[in-house]
């Protein structure tokens, strides 16, 4: 069968030529051509009465130079190959204008992508390398996005200031309302001062009490923040006076939520509090200030008392600064302002002034240096993903060595080449984009899950035009810098012998070179990124491990707040309490019950500065702060508080008139130092003397990382608290004990509602939430990043491997034992392994003090975490050396020595 | 190398391309009948190899001298037949007539054709 012999040849011609990348239907031409010849000299050797084998090897003959005619065949066809591959610098095509270098990118992208289609392997492994290093940059980049870097959604939002008292202690603190007014009075640098305050209102929605998140804020707060309502109108002056205050503003949530999205609803009354209150207008949902919680707004109406105590500081302020006036010469004004009054009113004011702080940097102030670690330790992924695919785009690039050589002789420019692994490196690392940006959509979701409580004053966390803009830069710049070491480095390889070099050897020791040093960046990078995460790791173990001098498991929480409508004296709230504390003691699985003003571990405290009966007093600002509560007996028996000395309260502590206290061990520590507290007497701020009855322990006010303050625990029922948080120790699981709870509570009061509802574990894991987010992230990224590093080496060792066969076989032969060439092999890996170790350490230990504002109790520079992530990283390492090296062992001299 | 060996291999590369298209001046052949036929009629003494042979055909095809064709017969393989174009005989006319005053004069100085020698 003629045609069945023909299609031999054209199998043998095809795979002969197919290195010179001919343009299809002219390669299949000359493919036909020449296999066309063969059969005829084949066919006619076999009439010349050859056998067949004969036959074939005559044909054969006339084809001694397969790599001459690949040469000759290509210069032949020159002018063919260069409208593939030339610019317009490689051949004359002059003026054929912007629409010719349009085309060219085309064909360069076209050739990409074949090239790309013909190793799918090597495209997966370079594609989804990139993938995890731009979607983990895209998803961090995305919340940097939402919290740093969207603008406020107010005019000139930069204007926007913060105006606080400084303090003597150092630090800033509210404002009292006559200060508020002298500032008023004395500044021209603002457009505007407001003062606000948070407060919670209990709301009728459907039949059922709940809890709104409210701010009373001054009739001009909607002025100076730059806010318009959406339907109704803002404030007007003088609605923030006695009398006129009974109007709301709804948050665009609550009006949702609460009515319908009715527009109608502005004009009707509410009930809130007990009181009735007018809607005079409805907030656009971007208006969220000051919290993203906030629900509501009401007029901030100063009292009497209030308007003449300048020692009580309990207001924020915000300011819009003139146009034209700095920052700096606002601030420049307000500390003469203080100064002044510092000097009118010394017995309030010593030592304290006024500080501004800008409301945009305000807002980030918190999470900004966790997000500027994330975004540094996910950036260093990026950089070893890049190193990585730069690693198989030049182990890549030698095996293209022939082909860029042919280019080359063909007369394709040095640029031209550059320009070409350029282009498939870009495309590649777009495609590597897109990947990761769709990882990044499923990264943020489970991100924004996971820190859903860090989050939430930030607004929306998604991926917008900013960020796929970012990830598009990124792509692109990873496609420059992972592509152009190997681009250049091929471009450079020497075209005489390049053709001279048989097979697809040829790994030049610069090379080699080059692959070792990447291989020793990543390892380095990601040593950095694995002592970042181990310190973090201990950090966090240590925390856990802090004393919070409770016993939280089987403790139920829930706040209650009171409206001063109803319940405006101690004796009624404590009436409400009281009653609560005895149906919910006598809930069947309820073992103890109790409540208190403020729970542990809550960033608000309540505190100030006590006094010794019988001591001098001290100056301002030198006291230590005393934490103050107020508690109910149960209290400290529910949260598992042991009691050291004396008694806690009794029902007789509750009758007025009776000034009996509690206190902490650290209070005795540092008031007490003899040890001996019992039925001394405390005060604080120059009222009433109070008698210790009992001491009890220390438990963490204000975070599991902060230091026990001094506590005095004063009687729940000795002044009107502005809410409460209801304790419960059940027998069982707490959680289920919640809506028996809230019946008790509604039993009382039908009007009342509960929340905050949770065990006091979550409490406890609230509060180190975000502590757990940077280390859990940064875990991720140290594992990614080790991950990525190991293929790395493992790809490196891989190719000295197959480079060394030849070298290898040689060994065997001569005698050497397989366990020769393993320790050989595993040598050479793991003196990459250890110099990146080295680099990696010297630069961690550059960049920890970054990183040491997160840590606990541990140092920057723990060596053990060094020497455990070093070493686990040189294991890593080893386990992926020991693959290549096995399949070193297994080279056969024979195969090895023919081997080309 | 002497320089017998050096001169054969420059007036076989100055003078094949002639000998392509004189072979494809009376009729259309294709590539393999074209090898043969310089083998047969030089005696042997000029043999082209496939590396050579194909090249020089695509670089006269792509200069225009002659133009390659597949041809499909009735029971035979399809084959690539290359012809002669008018450019190509024009160039061809050229070449035999420069070869013609350069054997000539080479005769007259060197004296390199056998029956000129009793003239």
């Amino acid at each position: 069968m003629p045609d069945e012999g023909k299609s031999q040849w054209l199998r043998m011609v095809r795979a002969r030529l197919a290195p010179l990348g001919l343009d299809g239907p002219r390669e299949a031409e000359i493919v036909e051509e020449l296999a066309e010849h063969l059969e005829e000299a084949f066919e006619e050797s076999l009439a010349l009465g050859r056998t067949e084998e004969e036959a074939r090897a005559d044909a054969l003959a006339q084809f001694q130079d397969w790599r001459l005619l690949e040469c000759e065949v290509s210069r032949a066809e020159r002018s063919g190959l260069a409208r593939v591959f030339a610019t317009r610098g490689d051949v004359h095509e002059k003026g054929s204008g912007g629409a010719n270098v349009l085309e060219l990118l085309f064909k360069d992208l076209r050739y990409a992508l074949r090239m790309l289609r013909r190793k799918p392997g090597f495209t997966a492994v370079a594609v989804l390398t990139l993938a995890l290093g731009i979607g983990g940059n895209t998803a961090i980049f995305s919340v940097v996005n939402a919290v740093l870097l969207r603008a406020l959604p107010y005019p000139e939002a930069e204007r926007l200031v913060s105006v606080y008292e400084s303090l003597p202690q150092g630090g800033t603190g509210s404002v009292s309302v006559p200060n508020f007014m002298d500032w008023r009075a004395q500044s021209d640098a603002f457009t505007g001062l407001a003062a606000y305050e948070f407060g919670d209102f209990n709301l009728r929605e459907e039949q059922q009490p709940v809890r709104a998140v409210g701010a009373t804020v001054t009739a001009n707060f909607f002025d100076v923040l730059g806010a318009t309502p959406r339907y109704g109108r803002a404030f007007l002056e003088g609605e923030d006076k006695a009398g006129r205050e009974r109007v709301v503003i709804l948050s665009d949530g609550l009006w949702r939520r609460s009515y319908g999205a009715d527009p109608g609803v502005v004009g009707q009354d509410i009930m809130l509090g007990g009181e009735k209150y007018q809607v005079v207008g409805v907030m656009p949902p971007a208006v969220q200030f000051p919290s993203a919680t906030v629900e509501l707004w009401v007029p901030l109406v100063f009292n009497d008392r209030q308007l003449a105590n300048r020692g009580s500081h309990a207001f924020n302020v915000l300011g819009r600064l003139k146009p034209g006036v700095s920052f700096e010469q606002a601030q420049e004004q307000m500390s003469n302002v203080g100064r002044v009054l510092e000097q009118q009113y010394p017995a309030e004011q010593e030592g304290r002034g006024v500080a501004l702080a800008r409301v945009e940097e305000e807002l980030v102030r918190g999470i900004r240096p966790a997000l500027l670690m994330l975004l540094g330790a996910v950036g260093f992924v990026l950089l070893i993903a890049c190193t990585n695919v730069a690693n198989l785009l030049l182990a890549r690039a030698a095996s293209r060595r022939k082909e860029v050589a042919i280019r080359s002789a063909l007369g394709a420019g040095r640029w031209r080449l550059v320009r070409q692994f350029l282009t498939e490196s870009i495309v590649l690392a777009l495609l590597g984009g897109a990947a990761g940006l769709l990882l990044a959509r499923w990264a943020l979701q489970a991100l924004t899950s996971l820190a859903s409580g860090y989050l939430s004053q930030t607004g929306e966390v998604g991926l917008d035009w900013k960020v796929l803009a970012f990830t598009v830069g990124l792509s692109v710049l990873t496609g420059v810098v992972a592509g152009l070491a190997p681009a250049f480095h091929v471009s450079r390889a020497d075209v005489q012998e390049t053709l001279k070099e048989s097979g697809n050897s040829g790994s030049s020791a610069r090379g080699t070179w080059l692959r070792s040093g990447l291989a020793v960046a990543e390892v380095a990078a990601a040593l950095v990124l694995l002592v970042g995460a181990g310190l973090l790791v201990k950090s966090f173990l240590r925390v856990q491990r802090v004393e919070t001098g409770l016993r939280p498991e089987g403790v139920l929480t829930m706040r209650v707040s009171l409206p001063a409508s109803r319940y405006d004296t101690n004796e009624k709230t404590a009436l409400f309490y009281r009653e609560v504390l005895g149906r919910v003691s006598a809930l069947p699985g309820v073992e103890e019950a109790g409540v208190i003003n403020m729970l542990p571990l809550q960033r608000f405290g309540n505190n100030g500065e006590i006094e010794v009966e019988g001591r001098d007093a001290l100056p301002p600002g030198r006291v230590p702060l005393t934490e103050y509560r107020l508690a109910s007996a149960g209290y400290f028996k529910t949260l598992g508080i042991p009691l050291h000395a004396g008694r806690v309260f009794e029902p007789s502590d509750e009758a007025d008139g009776v000034r009996s206290v509690v206190v902490s061990r650290e209070l005795v520590r540092v008031f007490f130092p003899d040890g001996d507290a019992l039925g001394k007497r405390v005060r604080g701020g120059g009222g009433d003397w109070w008698t210790i009855v009992g001491v009890v322990g220390d438990v963490k006010q204000s975070g599991l990382t902060r230091p026990s303050r001094p506590e005095l625990y004063f009687p729940y029922t000795v002044w009107r608290p502005d809410g409460m948080t209801l304790v419960v120790r059940a027998a069982s699981d707490p959680a289920e004990m919640t809506a028996a709870v809230r019946r008790e509570v509604q039993a009382v009061d039908p009007n009342q509602p509960v929340y905050n509802v949770g065990t006091m574990e979550e409490v406890i894991n609230r509060s180190i939430a975000n502590l757990r987010l940077n280390m859990t992230l940064l875990t991720i990224f140290a594992g990614l990043a080790t991950l990525l590093a190991v293929v790395g080496i493992y790809s490196v060792m891989s190719y000295l491997v197959t480079q060394h066969t030849r070298e290898i076989g040689i060994r065997m032969a001569l005698g050497a034992q397989p366990v020769n060439i393993l320790k050989l092999v595993i040598g050479q890996g793991l003196a990459l392994t250890l110099v990146g170790v080295g680099v990696g350490a010297l630069v961690a230990f550059g960049l920890t003090h970054l990183i040491t504002r997160f840590l606990y109790e541990v140092g920057g520079n723990d060596l053990l975490t060094y020497v455990t992530v070093s070493l686990l990283l040189t294991f890593v390492a080893l386990v992926a050396c020991y693959i290549p090296a096995r399949r070193a062992t297994k080279v056969d001299p024979l195969i090895a020595l023919r081997y080309e | 190398m002497d320089v017998t060996h050096i001169l054969q291999r420059e007036l076989k590369k100055g003078s094949t391309e002639m000998l392509i298209m004189a072979l494809v001046e009376d009729r259309p052949r294709h590539g393999y009948e074209i090898a043969k036929l310089i083998g047969e009629r030089s005696d042997g003494v000029l043999q082209f190899h496939v590396a050579s042979l194909y090249p020089l055909l695509y670089r006269l095809e792509r200069r225009g001298h002659i133009k390659g064709q597949w041809v499909e017969k009735a029971g035979q393989r399809r084959r690539r037949y290359y012809k002669l174009t008018a450019e190509g005989r024009r160039v061809l006319t050229a070449q035999r007539n420069t070869w013609q005053e350069f054997f000539a004069a080479l005769d007259r100085v060197a004296h390199i054709t056998p029956d000129t020698e009793d003239a």
